[in-house]
């Protein structure tokens, strides 16, 4: 009996270690972050710690040799111990898009505009690429819209339809890295391995819509180009003026 | 405290991994304008009184800031035309009469610019006499000096079914262009009521493969009517509707009662079957006109006891393709107990089986039937085009070529067309072809399989027309060559396909080796005998 109850608290021991250590190399390998900071890594040494009085506090460590980090323009190197496990993203500027040729607020026609996103990360998992508008609908003049590109079905549409009565602002997206629901058979979206200019369209929303997605790139980067368009098929009339859509395009490494 | 550092293993485990995300703001402008905004105001450059009912306008041009719409052209301040163009041909006026005009421009939304300036003039008076026509002969001649209008130049693009006239004249005119299939020119007539230099109509739904006659006459505004052209034009060739080729080298041996038939696939992906049809009495003319003596994919057939009951027998080889459309036919004949021509003609091309006069044996005449002539012979070969009045004609010798002849050139009476082709390494033979009608009806045709020989060539048609009883026999050099063969990838077949010894070439065979024989043999006993 004896020798069974500690045989079970041996076993209870060794279950209870394994889980602790478990528990600590996971919680460590992880990063947290709040709306005010962001640890990129934590780490747990063998010795130092935190140590105060009244007087003073300090920080003490041991273990770590040398740290510092080098780059250049095809490498980062992170030395030391146990350097920050950084990952590297960004986007770059986007230029202002202003569409042409004008469009008759009685005769209506149809205005284009074109404008790019590079985006370069060292992430591992990759990254995605998100656009939305800052308001709805995303072209406005004041009080005066112009409604977002609603495509027939849930995918988008092949190709921009404007009707008669139609009045109405869309994009769409072309790259290396665009999600299959810009990809297209050459006859409807969300199917097929073409990405192609001017085809599968869309409307701009408030809420972000993933357009790409993509791995490490890491210095080239991975560029994604932006198409709009407004229609109007002269049916409806549209106020004159300078329409604008605030748009934001946000990349998010994985 | 197990429950507890579980609890914390999964909370930690599940901890969603956070990232940070960069983001880049743009704008995007469209401008939708104002196009309640009319066009520029036109203006009137020149009101040119050219007849005693016609003033031509001229203006300049209007911009729109979005959709330019076009012009409207007022007389006497009442809309008279709508155009989209910077002048116009105000006619059916009356002579010797003051017209005052303006131009408007309107965009496409319907804003319309201020009018222009206005200008005034007066229509010409009536000419005093009416002129009958005059000649084209006399323009071409230089006589024309007191006419008032002469072609200047005529450009005419024809196509299968339209023929696009564009022309200019010295001096204004209208003008009536009149067409049709005989020199009558009772097909059709365009008549046009604006007096101008510069002409441009065309003429559609034409026959295809079909020689049209036209007359260009021009009216002045003296009243006088002048001939300006008369020609004619064969529209083109629908390419695609050639009959499949005929077999090639269609011959004839006769055996006493028996006819040995050979000839030559033609080199056709598609073909289904060769089926040969004789008849006692005159060429098969399909391939139900007479009994069927083969059918298959072979190249020769003896047709035994042909010659029992008949003295001459007529054959027409077919060829079938999987489309189910029928060559035009080869032809030949044949008479009991005679292995030779039966008849020679001039130009030595006679052997068995070459096309005689099957209809009644009428002696061949070289005349014009009707209005037809030798241009009306075509021999088409992918993009060439020739007629039997081109300076030479030059086919390649490795593709197909088909003989047309315009269905509408000929009497539509019962006719037969028979084309005989000289081989063009040995002159002494020759191959006949049946010309037949078309799919379209268009045109007599007959396609000829690729020679692959090279060389000079001549091709004959022989046109026999029961009702008249006439026959029309033109012939023309052909010459087969490398045209259009980047490299020929092999050597032409070059006829006869056998080389055939002669008695007198095997004696000095036999005479050379013999003496070659012999010398060894006297060496060998000289040498033993020195030994």
């Amino acid at each position: 009996m004896g020798s069974d109850c500690f045989i079970y608290t041996l076993k209870r021991t060794i279950f209870l270690t394994f889980l602790i250590i478990f528990t600590i190399s996971l919680s460590s390998a992880q990063v947290r972050s709040s709306t005010n900071y962001q640890i990129q890594s934590d780490s747990v040494n063998f010795a130092g710690g935190l140590s105060t009085s009244t007087n003073y506090s300090l920080e003490s460590t041991a273990g770590e040799i040398s740290t510092g980090v080098s780059t250049s323009t095809t490498y980062g190197l992170y030395a030391g111990y146990q350097q920050m496990q950084e990952v590297f993203i960004s986007i770059s500027a986007v230029s202002p898009v202003v569409m042409s040729p004008d469009i008759g607020g009685l005769t209506g026609g149809t205005a284009n505009g074109t404008t790019s996103v590079v985006v370069v990360t060292d992430s591992p998992s990759g990254y995605q690429l998100t656009i939305s508008a800052s308001n709805n609908p995303a072209m406005q003049k004041g009080s005066d819209t112009i409604a977002d590109y609603v495509p027939v079905g849930a995918d988008p549409d092949i190709s921009f339809i404007t009707n008669t009565n139609d009045v109405h602002f869309g994009f769409s997206p072309e790259g290396t890295d665009v999600t299959s629901r810009w990809l297209n058979n050459t006859s409807a979206c969300n199917i097929g391995t073409n990405s192609t200019a001017l085809k599968c369209w869309d409307g701009l929303s408030v809420t972000d819509k993933l357009i790409a997605q993509g791995s490490a790139n890491q210095p080239s980067g991975a560029t994604t180009t932006l198409h709009f368009r407004m229609g109007a098929g002269g049916g409806t009339p549209i106020i004159a003026g300078d329409y604008f859509a605030t748009t934001t395009l946000t990349a998010l490494p994985l | 405290m197990i429950k507890g550092i579980f609890f914390l293993f999964l909370i930690s485990f599940f901890l969603p991994m956070s990232t940070f995300a960069v983001d880049s703001d743009f704008t995007i402008k469209t401008v939708v304008g104002d196009d309640s905004v009319p066009p520029t105001t036109p203006t009137l450059f020149s009101a040119v009184p050219v007849a005693d009912s016609q003033i031509d306008l001229a203006w300049s041009a209007s911009t729109d800031n979005f959709s330019f719409g076009g012009y409207v052209v007022l007389r006497d301040s009442v809309a008279i035309a709508t155009t989209t163009l910077t002048s116009f041909n105000d006619v059916d006026l009356t002579p010797e009469t003051l017209y005052s005009y303006e131009v408007y421009a309107f965009d496409s939304n319907l804003n319309i610019s201020t009018t222009s300036n206005s200008l005034a003039t007066t229509t010409l008076p009536v000419p005093p006499e009416p002129v009958t026509p005059i000649s084209t002969e006399s323009l071409d001649n230089n006589k024309a000096s007191t006419q008032t209008v002469r072609l200047k130049s005529l450009d005419v693009k024809i196509t299968t079914d339209e023929a696009v006239f564009d022309w200019e004249t010295y001096g204004v005119a209208k003008y009536t262009l009149r067409w049709g299939l005989t020199s009558e020119y009772n097909d059709g007539y365009i008549n046009s009521n604006i007096y101008s230099s510069s002409h441009k109509t065309s003429i559609n739904e034409l026959i295809p493969n079909s020689l049209y006659f036209y007359e260009i006459i021009g009216h002045t505004p003296s009243g006088a009517t002048v001939v300006l052209k008369q020609d004619q034009f064969t529209t083109a060739i629908e390419m695609n509707d050639f009959p499949p080729p005929n077999v090639l080298r269609f011959r004839a041996e006769v055996e006493k009662n028996d006819v040995l038939l050979s000839w030559q696939l033609p080199n056709l992906t598609d073909i289904k079957v060769v089926r040969i049809v004789s008849n006692p009495y005159s060429y098969p003319t399909d391939i139900y006109d007479g009994e069927v003596v083969y059918e298959g994919l072979g190249v020769s057939v003896m047709d035994r006891g042909s010659l029992l009951s008949d003295d001459t027998m007529y054959y027409t080889a077919f060829v079938l393709s999987e489309k189910g459309e029928v060559s035009s036919g080869a032809v030949l004949f044949v008479k009991k107990d005679y292995n030779l021509p039966v008849e020679e003609s001039s130009n030595q091309i006679n052997d068995q089986g070459t096309a005689a006069a099957p209809f009644g044996g009428e002696e061949k005449k070289e005349i014009s039937l009707y209005n037809f002539d030798a241009n009306n012979i075509n021999i088409l070969q992918e993009k060439y085009n020739f007629t039997f009045l081109s300076d030479s004609i030059n086919l390649s010798y490795r593709k197909s070529f088909t003989i047309s002849i315009p269905y509408e050139s000929l009497p539509r009476h019962l006719k037969s067309i028979i084309v005989t082709l000289l081989d063009p390494t040995d002159n002494r033979r020759s191959y006949s072809f049946l010309l037949k009608i078309n799919k379209q009806g268009t045109a007599y045709e007959a396609t000829i399989a690729p020679l692959n020989v090279l060389g000079t060539s001549r091709l004959e048609v022989e046109i026999f027309d029961f009702e008249s009883q006439l026959i029309g026999l033109y012939k023309k050099q052909i010459i087969f060559s490398a045209i259009d063969d980047v490299k020929v990838e092999q050597q032409a077949v070059v006829f006869p396909d056998k080389i055939l010894y002669t008695t007198k070439d095997i004696l000095i065979v036999v005479a050379i080796v013999g003496s070659i024989i012999l010398l060894l043999l006297l060496t060998i006993r000289f040498m033993r005998k020195g030994s």
